[in-house]
């Protein structure tokens, strides 16, 4: 399985890369140790850096998220143009569309944090000392992340960023019509 | 974590580190050491000597007693300080060291990843600002098929068509043709030849299709089978034109030649290359089966249909009939074509519960269907008696076609037959003012989708403008009848039916159920 994570790694390496260098940039902001910030390499680090151990509730939630959201953000926005283009209205000739196809899939496939951030974060936020409220509202975050770094420890993450390249221009039928309407109407 | 993922490089260097570490610290010591035997009277051990230059140069100093500092209290990173920072006591660093890894530089690998990323990103918006438009008209079109809004989703693609062409974009949109395609085959020949080219030839509509499917070379099942009918058609229509000539026009000749081609082959090669406006011109080569591989059997449905099409040209409204249920049995293809006629039939024999078939049928295949509406207010007008209902049936479908396109060709498609209805239900209820307006409706929306009006049009407006005492406009469209040529090539006169009228010998709801005026132009 590493084998194949770490092909999956290089194939995206983009959204790795990037991946890496958003959690480098969220551990600077939470002044969390950085060990090695290589950001292209060819190890199961890819994706990721090593820094130290976080032990404050808000900066491992941030080392999570926070490159989970850029990734998402970036992914999204490349995306966007290239699925709709190339898989919803079959422009298949076009080799910028293709480009930002994959380049749109190779950050949607290295969205998720390290299981050991995943862990770490479970460690900080479910404890004694946490607040149910806190508990409550960091469940589904903490499932997402659980979840998105148990596929991407399989390569799995590579199909279904695929799979939501598919189904992405029938979601955006669901409101870009709309608000194109509401955009021309101004 | 970092510890778990350090690779035996990182190892050996930081293993180099210590050793390097270890050398500089036993100088120290040294030095300390020389230090301290110049001055006897020094109460200080080698710990403390060490802490007081680590205080000189400014480091906090956390070792606990002054007998208990190992090397293992140091700093793991450089091995002199002790470890703990302000921030956090228990840390493995000093706080120097700890200093330079909270802001260890960013890679410029990443930079240079990020700078590009946010290029690309700026690239992809521009596209989707650009393919938007395309977008959500060829979504809704989608979507308006699966709702079988057959006209909102032609209005739709053409829509997203036009922008493509205004906007001179260069993408092959093979998903928004093969939709279309797909659409045209659902709306059936006779609504979509006449929305797309009002009564022009069904050739014309079946060259644009193949010409879609040549030039933008969608290849799948679907578009495949729509393809072959297409050929089958175009098969059809010339094995038309050959047996008229063949047989010089004889009909009955002409019908058993039809017969006799059923299950038989053609040469098809030739077809799919053919200018099909010069069918007959064609024709000879086009047989020839010399050099010719291709062959595909003559298919029934069409052949039927032609039949019809025979029977209809001569008159022969028992082999009209015949011919379109024997071609129903075999495919609903040519059904929005021949419904007028065989609805009609129904209704004037009586068979109430097969028209309301046909006609559910087509409000199925399409709920804004001209036809499906046209014909529901024969059939509420016929069998229940329903004026009331009739007329809102053609009400309902004027709206729906208005809310549908803004395109006013459809419209006036739509106008041309069910304002007559409409005009005819309203007889009924003996509102002669409106149905005056809705026959005056009916003629200018033919005058403006055809060009020139049919004899029902003009005659029920001439009839309507007698009943509400406009004789003005009787005698303009009197005087219409001796100078408009464009129908017939010939001076056409007003039917009996409005002369009877004029001299009282029909009432005006006699004439709204006659069936005079049911006709469409393909009847």
């Amino acid at each position: 399985m590493r084998i194949i994570y770490i092909i999956v790694k290089i194939l995206t390496f983009p959204g790795a890369m990037m991946h890496a260098f958003f959690e480098h940039m969220c551990c600077r902001i939470c002044k969390i140790l950085v060990d090695d910030a290589r950001t292209l390499r060819t190890d199961e680090m890819l994706s990721h850096i090593e820094h130290e151990l976080v032990r404050r509730r808000g900066a491992s939630f941030d080392v999570c998220f926070i490159p989970f959201l850029f990734n998402l953000f970036f992914g999204l926005t490349i995306l966007c143009s290239a699925s709709v283009a190339v898989i919803y209205l079959g422009s298949y000739k076009n080799a910028l569309l293709w480009f930002l196809l994959y380049m749109g899939i190779a950050f949607l496939t290295n969205l998720f944090p390290q299981m050991e951030d995943v862990l770490m974060l479970k460690e900080n936020i479910y404890n004694e000392k946490t607040n149910i409220a806190v508990k409550i509202l960091a469940a589904p975050f903490y499932a997402c992340f659980y979840v998105g770094a148990q596929l991407e420890r399989f390569g799995l993450t590579l199909l279904t960023s695929i799979g939501f390249a598919f189904a992405f221009p029938y979601i955006l039928g669901l409101f870009v019509p709309k608000l194109y309407d509401v955009i021309t109407a101004i | 974590m970092a510890d778990e993922n350090k690779t035996p490089e990182n190892e050996s260097s930081v293993h180099d580190e210590m050793e390097e570490l270890a050398r500089i610290f036993r100088e120290e010591l040294s030095k300390a050491r020389e230090e301290a035997e110049k001055n006897e009277n020094s109460p200080e051990t080698d710990i403390d000597i060490l802490n007081n230059e680590l205080e000189v140069e400014g480091y906090a100093v956390t070792t606990g007693e002054k007998s208990n500092v190992t090397p293992q209290d140091l700093c793991e990173c450089c091995g002199e300080r002790p470890r703990g920072t302000n921030r956090d006591p228990n840390s493995p660093f000093c706080n120097e060291c700890a200093a330079i890894m909270e802001k260890y530089p960013y890679d410029w690998k990443g930079i240079i990843m990020l700078l590009a990323s946010i290029a690309v990103m700026f690239v992809s918006l521009i596209t989707f600002i650009q393919i938007t438009p395309i977008f959500a008209s060829t979504y809704r079109g989608n979507e308006a098929v699966k709702d079988k809004k057959l006209y909102s989703a032609l209005s739709y693609y053409s829509d997203a068509e036009s922008y493509v062409v205004d906007n001179e974009i260069s993408l092959d949109f093979k998903n928004l043709r093969r939709g279309e395609i797909i659409l045209f085959d659902e709306l059936g020949a006779d609504e979509w030849v006449e929305y797309n080219f009002g009564n022009a030839s069904i050739l014309c509509a079946l060259t644009l299709i193949e010409n879609t499917y040549d030039v933008y070379n969608i290849h799948d099942k679907k578009i495949a089978e729509i393809y072959d009918s297409i050929i089958m058609a175009r098969a059809s229509i010339l094995m038309l034109g050959m047996y008229e000539s063949e047989t010089n026009g004889n009909y009955d000749e002409t019908m058993a030649k039809f017969e006799s081609l059923i299950g038989k082959k053609i040469y098809i090669s030739d077809l799919t290359n053919m200018d099909s406006t010069n069918v007959h011109d064609e024709l000879d080569e086009s047989y020839t089966p010399d050099g010719k591989e291709t062959v595909i059997t003559y298919d029934e449905g069409w052949i039927r249909f032609y039949q019809y099409l025979l029977a209809e040209e001569n008159g022969k409204t028992e082999d009209m009939e015949s011919a379109i249920e024997k071609a129903n049995k075999i495919s609903t293809d040519y059904e929005a074509y021949t419904a007028p006629f065989l609805v009609q039939r129904y209704l004037d024999s009586g068979n109430y519960a097969k028209a309301e078939e046909i006609i559910n049928r087509m409000g199925d295949s399409n709920c804004e269907s001209v036809l499906y509406y046209d014909l529901l207010s024969r059939l509420y007008r016929y069998r229940d008696k329903n004026y009331s209902a009739a007329k809102d049936a053609c009400l309902t479908g004027l709206e729906k076609i208005e809310a549908a396109s803004n395109n006013y060709d459809l419209m006036a498609y739509a106008g041309s037959y069910l304002s007559m209805q409409k005009s005819l239900s309203l007889i009924m209820l003996k509102d002669i003012e409106q149905a005056y307006s809705s026959a005056e409706e009916c003629y200018n929306y033919q005058y403006d989708f055809y060009g020139y009006t049919t004899p029902e049009a003009r005659d029920l407006y001439a009839i309507l403008a007698l009943a509400t005492g406009n004789t003005e406009k009787y005698d303009e469209l009197a005087e219409e009848t001796k100078t408009n040529v464009e129908l017939y090539g010939k001076e056409y006169d007003f039917s009996s039916d409005v002369y009877d009228y004029k001299d009282n010998k029909i009432s005006l709801e006699e004439l709204a159920m006659s069936g005079r005026f049911d006709r469409r132009l393909a009847d």
